[in-house]
């Protein structure tokens, strides 16, 4: 059986996933007066920035919590204030220690340079200029994020003009921050911020950026690059580039999906896709998990590519060499995430209070060896007994997340190897024991922690995996390293947007720029897509 | 008085000493210890001899062809790494390493492209045409594989885990990374590209570049400890040595490594603050300790060089203990050279940490002992019993006796942001420095490596204006 459209017209394009890349990209293409139908498989939009109800009167932000680097043109062209999008700074970064009051940077820089100069007066002198430097150079590196990925090894004149004018604003940077690039590109962030600064207890939660959501330690080479995107769009110091979404990151999701039906797109939940529908060699629309066929001019697929390209396509429709490389693509999930609500606010036993330090992100990063051994434990297959935990109290910035006088709390965890020593499939049966050691390393800094506790809601790479479609559970749906960047995102020569299937796209975060919610992938895959005709 | 005065014999002081008393030159060579050879007493890799030096120089190939190897486990499994490896995945890695070679091969013994803004864009767009004879495909291909993992990056090849380890641990070396680490693969492309077929030894490959600077005219002084490096008028006048003897002469060539050099050898005012702090920030965490080992000569080792690993599991394994500052918590990984360096047996760890943590008391050396004779009595049976404990090198004898500045036998991490145009850093990358008249020819400029002569040389053709 074949559905066609409403007005039995077909679609010109139906997507597969109504997460945020998905709905940003069905935005648009509604917006250009295309036909455009969103399938999702869950019962609501949003992929993996979702905002779910677990435990009565309690909002979790289930996967992705924070926003980092939603571009500015998509929120202004999808006109997404209108549709509820209200986006809260996080300005604050704390830093516990065991045994002292750690860390606070604060959105006042005089303040955090008192903080810094407790440990170290010569970082307290560096600090400003770090991060002026890397504004600068975030500068240089911006446009890369909100335009296809360049292609160095086209003899295309069209293509050399612009790598040519790239070559030039990089010689524009000056020797020093030329260098500095190179180094960012590749040194470790703790190698990198040891160029700067002396302080391990600076260094730890600064070089934590680099590793979220990479199988990777913060001594790993090419995890200083992050570092930049923490310095896009801010003044003098501090890291203005995370923000909080009132009502929870699906509010972000809700609010483009507002939008994508406002121009027209429809939206369809509870309505898995099975297979990409392929016929004469061209992608002709899916077939969805209950049978049901729908077609299509255009496949758009949301998904991460090994999902997208092994499940939903096959290796039979596919020239071999891509899909060889399609079988080297990375994407080892290794994080996790508990959601916590709690009866009553709990003190950071040095820090007491629910005042601005908590306001922020709270990271569990008391030295670079801490976050090295969490790394080396999942290396060798298992979760880390003292992970790394990047928390967030969405109830202090969002009175509507919890009940009066209760919070929830937001743990972002890591290294939670998809690859268990166990193997994957063996994860439910770990995944309490790897939620006590979240709550025990927790309960190291907030004592009263345990007793406050109403539910838990732990999510591990093997659950991220089932419930929502992240291959191995990589929350980035495939790795931000350098040879998954750029031009080789998701497979070197296929990074702009097309695939070797006729009429099949991508517009995922396993497409160039990358993961995070950003919505550049979806929002440059749809541009590229009308400007080239071929929807 | 000299016209150049080469500082440290080491075989890239000796490569551009005997290169530039060739071109006419009068050369002073100082070594500070008794005999020159710096690292050849260390390290075991020479088939990376530039083959260009080698033929500038005349040197001749040793007669005995190349040295057997083995790789060997502790649970007694053997790899001829000297015959054809019997490997499905292995040919076609080993052919496309090969294709790639071609290309990357002819980089080293050229400066490295002049990255700086200053520099005309022409030659650099050149040496990227070079690079592109590769094709789209195997362009493609470099630029993926180089920034990955080694181990994921021969793991897509191939299978055997004695095979992989074999291949990825001597590209480990002078690195500050595990299998795991991305960027190790370049490490081995670099390797595999600085490899010819002729495999010199240490020991006699340094007796022969002795042979050639003397042959050449060339002055070498042993005993001879560089104090500082003169400078007057932003100019270098010469060296003076410790015991107070001032040598003159208008140009240095400084082959002990570019941190050594700028911080330690040169009056600090001497040095522009830049420079000084682009010194300050050189990465070379020393990771080798060498075991000498006396060894009943009736003992019979199975080959001349033993590579004892289990697989890349060991080799990350190893490299925690180095990033956690430790001795070994398990058997490490060993390089074994029998006759190498001489008479005793050499036993090279990589994963000895410069930074230790409380430094390298008896306990330490004693601890780092015992676990490498574990590892090699369970490759070698009846080794432990057959050789008794000459001398042990840790990273901080390496230092005080070598003049290695973190005991690091490369004067400088190979790592991506330390190799090429950046080595040791975007400015003193030319093998010139701020101060007119010091040269730089260590291998803590590019192309870096090993045994390869070609920083040496490279210097020395700066220094004579080629």
């Amino acid at each position: 059986m074949s559905t066609l459209g409403t007005n039995s017209q077909p679609y010109d394009a139906v997507i597969i996933g109504a997460g945020h890349n998905g709905l940003t990209c069905a935005a648009y293409l509604a917006r250009a007066g295309r036909k455009v139908l969103v399938l999702e498989r869950r019962p609501r939009v949003g992929g993996a920035a979702v905002s779910e109800s677990h435990y009565p009167g309690f909002t979790y932000s289930v996967c992705s919590y924070v926003v980092s680097l939603l571009r500015p043109w998509i929120i202004r062209d999808l006109d997404l204030v209108k549709h509820g999008l209200q986006i809260v700074p996080l300005e604050c970064s704390y830093t516990p220690q065991p045994d002292g009051p750690g860390l606070c940077r604060w959105p006042d820089p005089d303040k955090t340079r008192q903080e810094i100069a407790r440990l170290s007066p010569r970082d307290a002198d560096t600090y400003p200029e770090f991060g002026r430097t890397l504004g600068r150079l975030s500068r240089f590196v911006k446009p890369f994020i909100d335009s296809p990925a360049p292609d160095p090894l086209s003899l295309n004149p069209k293509e050399l003009w612009g790598l040519l004018g790239m070559g030039r604003q990089f010689r524009e940077l000056g020797d020093d921050l030329a260098a500095l690039q190179f180094k960012l590109t590749t040194m470790s962030g703790v190698d990198f911020l040891r160029e700067w600064f002396e302080s391990d207890q600076l260094i730890a939660p600064m070089s934590c950026s680099g590793i979220i959501g990479t199988f990777l330690g913060v001594k790993s080479p090419g995890t200083a690059y992050v570092l930049l995107h923490h310095y896009m769009g801010e003044i003098d110091g501090s890291s203005r580039a995370w923000g909080f979404a009132v009502g929870g990151t699906g509010a972000i999701s809700e609010a483009i999906a507002s939008s994508a039906r406002s121009f027209g797109a429809e939206v369809r939940c509870e309505a898995g896709v099975a297979k990409v529908r392929v016929a004469g060699g061209k992608a002709t629309g899916v077939v969805l998990e209950n049978g049901d066929e729908i077609a299509a001019k255009t496949v758009i697929s949301g998904c991460e590519p090994r999902l997208t390209f092994d499940k939903f396509v096959g290796a039979e429709h596919l020239p071999d060499e891509f899909v060889t490389q399609v079988g080297r693509y990375k994407c080892r999930g290794s994080s996790g995430k508990v959601n916590i609500a709690l009866d009553r606010w709990v003190d950071f036993e040095h820090r007491p209070g629910d005042g601005m330090h908590v306001r922020g992100d709270v990271a569990i990063a008391p030295s670079t060896d801490y976050l090295e051994r969490a790394y080396d434990e999942a290396k060798y297959g298992d979760f880390s007994k003292r992970p790394y935990i990047n928390l967030v109290f969405p109830s202090l910035l969002d009175r509507g997340m919890a009940p009066p006088g209760k919070h929830v709390m937001s743990c972002f965890v890591q290294y939670a190897p998809y690859d268990i020593a166990e193997g994957p499939e063996n994860w439910p049966s770990k995944r309490e024991a790897f939620g006590d050691a979240v709550v025990d390393t927790l309960a190291e800094y907030m004592p009263g922690l345990k007793d406050a506790i109403l539910h838990r809601q732990v999510l591990t790479p093997w659950d991220m995996e089932q419930e929502f479609g992240l291959t191995e559970g990589n929350i980035f749906h495939g790795e931000l390293g350098l040879e998954q960047l750029l031009f080789q995102r998701p497979v070197s020569g296929w990074a702009r947007y097309k695939t070797p299937l006729r009429n099949l796209w991508l517009c995922g975060s396993g497409a160039h720029p990358g993961g995070g919610i950003m919505g550049a992938p979806g929002g440059i895959a749809a541009q590229q897509m009308l400007k080239q005709g071929a929807v | 008085m000299p016209d150049v005065i080469v500082v440290g014999g080491g075989h890239n002081g000796m490569v551009a000493a005997a290169t530039l008393a060739k071109a006419g030159r009068k050369v002073a060579l100082l070594e500070r210890r008794s005999d020159v050879g710096g690292v050849c007493d260390l390290l075991m890799e020479t088939a990376t001899l530039s083959a260009s030096v080698a033929r500038s120089l005349h040197l001749t190939p040793p007669e005995h062809g190349p040295p057997s190897a083995l790789a060997l486990s502790s649970d007694g499994r053997r790899l001829d790494l000297g015959g054809a490896i019997d490997d499905p995945g292995y040919a076609g890695w080993r052919a496309w390493v090969d294709k790639a070679r071609a290309a990357l091969s002819a980089q080293l013994d050229a400066p490295a492209p002049d990255i700086r803004s200053s520099a005309p864009l022409w030659p650099l767009a050149k040496a990227g045409m070079a690079v592109r004879k590769l094709g789209r495909k195997d362009m493609m291909e470099l630029l993926r594989s180089a920034p990955s993992c080694v181990d994921d990056w021969l793991s897509e090849h191939m299978a055997d885990p004695l095979l992989k380890a074999a291949l990825m641990a001597p590209a480990l070396h002078g690195t500050w990374m595990g299998p795991r680490s991305p960027t190790s693969a370049a490490s081995l492309l670099l390797l595999e590209a600085t490899r010819s077929p002729v495999d010199w030894g240490p020991a006699s490959l340094a007796g022969q570049l002795k042979a050639v600077c003397e042959g050449a005219g060339v002055e070498i002084s042993v005993d001879a400890d560089v104090a500082r490096i003169r400078v007057e008028d932003g100019r270098v006048a010469g060296v003076e040595l410790v015991d107070g003897t001032a040598i003159d002469a208008a140009v240095v060539l400084s082959a002990v490594g570019p941190r050594r050099t700028l911080l330690k050898l040169l009056d600090p005012r001497a040095v522009p603050g830049k420079t000084a702090h682009q010194a300050e920030v050189i990465r070379l965490r020393g990771t080798l300790a060498q075991l000498r080992l006396e060894c009943d000569p009736s003992f019979a080792w199975p080959a001349d060089r033993l590579r004892i690993v289990d697989d890349p599991l060991h080799l990350e394994r190893a490299f925690d203990d180095v990033k956690h500052r430790r001795t070994p918590s398990a058997p490490p990984p060993l390089e074994v050279g029998v006759g190498c360096h001489g008479s005793h047996v050499s036993v090279n760890i990589w994963s000895a940490p410069y930074e230790l943590d409380g430094g390298w008391t008896g306990d330490a050396r004693e601890a780092l002992t015992h676990a490498a004779m574990l590892s090699l009595e369970a490759a070698v049976p009846g080794a432990a019993d057959a050789c008794t404990v000459q001398a042990l090198l840790t990273p901080a004898d390496i230092e005080q006796e070598y003049g290695l500045e973190g005991g690091h036998p490369m004067h400088g991490e190979l790592a991506l942001d330390q190799l090429g145009p950046m080595r040791p850093s975007m400015h003193l990358s030319r093998y010139t420095t701020p101060i007119a008249g010091l040269f730089l020819g260590s291998a803590g400029v590019h192309p870096g490596g090993g045994i390869s002569g070609r920083p040496g040389a490279l210097a020395a053709r700066a220094v004579l204006g080629r």
